[in-house]
């Protein structure tokens, strides 16, 4: 029986090995940093509700500065072109370069560059992938050179449920996918997505498939609502960070389900790696004994679609409360459908948090890759040779930045949370009230983040 | 070590630019790597793992089992032996 424990355990540690490649480093948060960005997270949230208490109603809109109202079309071509050219190397990269995960620049382009890089970006400074996106791009050349696509109308009844679909299959490939290391593998998997995302502009068009199939358009699209570059009516402008994800309209279920999705998986991904999942997949795995290797593709599966439903009974339930201390006469649907964007910022301080190291170190390795993108022993910009430096960011560093990153993803999502309150409610007493329970549930969600980020990273 | 799997990885604790030696003991040969600093060492019966270096990085590194196909995919990973944490200050 300890036997059969102890192949259990390599074979979820070498199978639940977190990203598939790319290991961080960071030391757990010590617990002085957990406290002190525990009380700034409680005692801010008060102080931002009393800010509500007097001040003006708000209508929502917000200050903006335009940076300039030109576009550069040599530039954009330009920047169009090569991400482009980068999405086909990476394709090809994955079937003729070397399967080593650390010499063939498929693997940190899509995990590291792409998925954190992009993230970051979006969240940051607003819609970049608008510009980089490249199904987009060569579906328009594609077009342009004369392909018609069936543009028949997205039936509304599928709503965001594709996209929820294809996140919790990415988030599954991310996290739970030994393959995600191996380059050959991944390049397929992006040739199956490309099928399917080419495959829905051509029936529903592109722009209309990227709007309500693509997961990545709506993802970072979410997380550009954050970023202080807009381009709005003509003009690219600066805004304040947050206030892009004032609802303009209430998300639909699908819509919701998809946030919380977002919020659930980059959560997932950090409590992974923690002891106490370890001992809850190792108790899981007790009953699944003879199903061998299958039965840890089923207890991870069961993890990453489990967090999501608890993360959804908890935010319908305080939605539900949120009606009941507001007034009654606003819709359930309406008040699920406003605050839902408030918690995108504790979903983008997690992911600002957990992958700052990966992008940081793991990222590094894409200066010696350019050289040698597919491991044959080029050295095309000489820099072949280079080696990751470990010491590009201390500890310290990262403590501060991780508490720093919760706790203003918290401020961010409180502030948003209060101004639809009042947009939504009939009188600041109502509204304030209502947030009571919305607030204990953001205090839930940014805790469990600050709680994984203190935790060892095991497995 | 006992038969390449210890009960539970212990974590070792040092400060940054100590002079650190691991000294690792095994019932049956096994190649070990010490990820971030990248350092190898064989332990044999008789004849253990020495690792000794300066912790100039700070970190949590984790020391495994290397295996045989690391050269296929980088990092066959095998559970966590130990970890050493190397803490700034």
């Amino acid at each position: 029986m300890p036997l059969l424990i102890a192949t259990l355990l390599a074979l979820l540690s070498s199978d639940a090995h977190a990203h598939g490649f790319g290991m961080r480093y960071d030391l757990p948060l010590p617990l002085d940093y957990f406290i002190w960005g525990g009380a700034a997270i409680v005692l801010l949230s008060f102080v931002i509700a009393a800010i509500f208490l007097r001040s003006h109603a708000t209508t929502g809109t917000y200050p903006s500065v335009v940076v300039t109202r030109r576009k550069c079309p040599i530039l954009l071509g330009a920047i169009r072109s090569f991400a482009a050219f980068v999405f086909i190397l990476v394709i090809v990269a994955g079937y003729i370069g070397a399967q080593n995960p650390y010499k063939n620049i498929s693997i940190v382009m899509v995990w590291v560059i792409a998925w954190v890089g992009i993230g970051y970006a979006s969240a940051l400074f607003g819609n970049v992938w608008a510009l980089v996106n490249p199904w987009r791009i060569v579906f328009g050349w594609a077009e342009r050179a004369g392909l018609r696509p069936l543009d028949l109308p997205y039936p509304s009844w599928l709503g965001a449920w594709p996209a929820c679909a294809q996140l919790f299959v990415f988030a599954w490939l991310e996290i739970n996918w030994p393959g995600s290391g191996v380059p050959r593998l991944v390049a397929t998997a992006l040739v199956a997505f490309t099928i399917l995302t080419w495959g829905g502009m051509y029936v529903f068009g592109r722009e209309s498939w990227a709007r309500n199939g693509g997961f990545f358009v709506i993802l970072f699209g979410l997380f550009a609502r954050f970023g202080i570059f807009e381009w709005k009516d003509g003009a690219l402008r600066l805004r304040p960070p947050a206030v892009g994800l004032i609802a303009e309209r209430p998300a639909r279920f699908s819509e919701i389900a998809f946030i919380i999705l977002i919020l659930a998986t980059v959560t997932y991904d950090g409590f992974a790696e923690t002891e106490l999942f370890q001992t809850l997949a190792l108790a899981l795995y007790e009953p699944l004994q003879g199903l061998g290797s299958v039965a840890v593709a089923l207890v991870s599966t069961i993890g990453l679609a489990a967090l999501p439903a608890l993360f959804i009974a908890a935010y319908l339930f305080v939605a539900a409360l949120v009606r009941a201390l507001g007034d009654n006469a606003v819709s359930f649907e309406r008040i699920a459908g406003t605050f839902v964007y408030s918690l995108i910022p504790i979903a983008i301080a997690y992911h600002l948090a957990h992958y700052l190291s990966l992008l940081l170190i793991e990222g590094q390795n894409v200066f010696a890759l350019i050289s040698d993108p597919f491991g044959y022993g080029w050295n095309l910009f000489g820099t072949a040779a280079y080696r990751a430096d470990l010491t590009v960011m201390n500890a310290e560093f990262l403590w501060f930045f991780s508490v720093a990153a919760i706790v203003l993803g918290h401020v961010a999502a409180v502030y948003l949370a209060h101004v639809e309150a009042i947009r939504l409610f009939a009188t600041r007493a109502a509204a304030l009230r209502s947030q009571i329970p919305m607030l204990a549930l953001m205090i839930g969600y940014t805790m469990i983040s600050l709680w994984i980020v203190a935790q060892p990273i095991t497995g | 070590m006992k038969d390449g799997k210890t009960a539970k990885p212990q974590t070792f604790r040092t400060k940054r630019n100590d002079e650190v030696t691991l000294r690792v003991a095994s019932d049956r040969k096994i190649s070990l790597h010490l990820h971030g600093y990248d350092i190898e060492r064989t332990a044999e019966p008789d004849k253990p793992a020495v690792f000794r270096f300066t912790a100039n990085i700070t970190g949590r590194f984790s020391m495994e089992e290397h295996t045989a196909e690391a050269g296929k995919k980088a990092h066959g990973h095998a559970p966590a032996i130990l970890y050493l944490e190397v803490m700034p200050k």
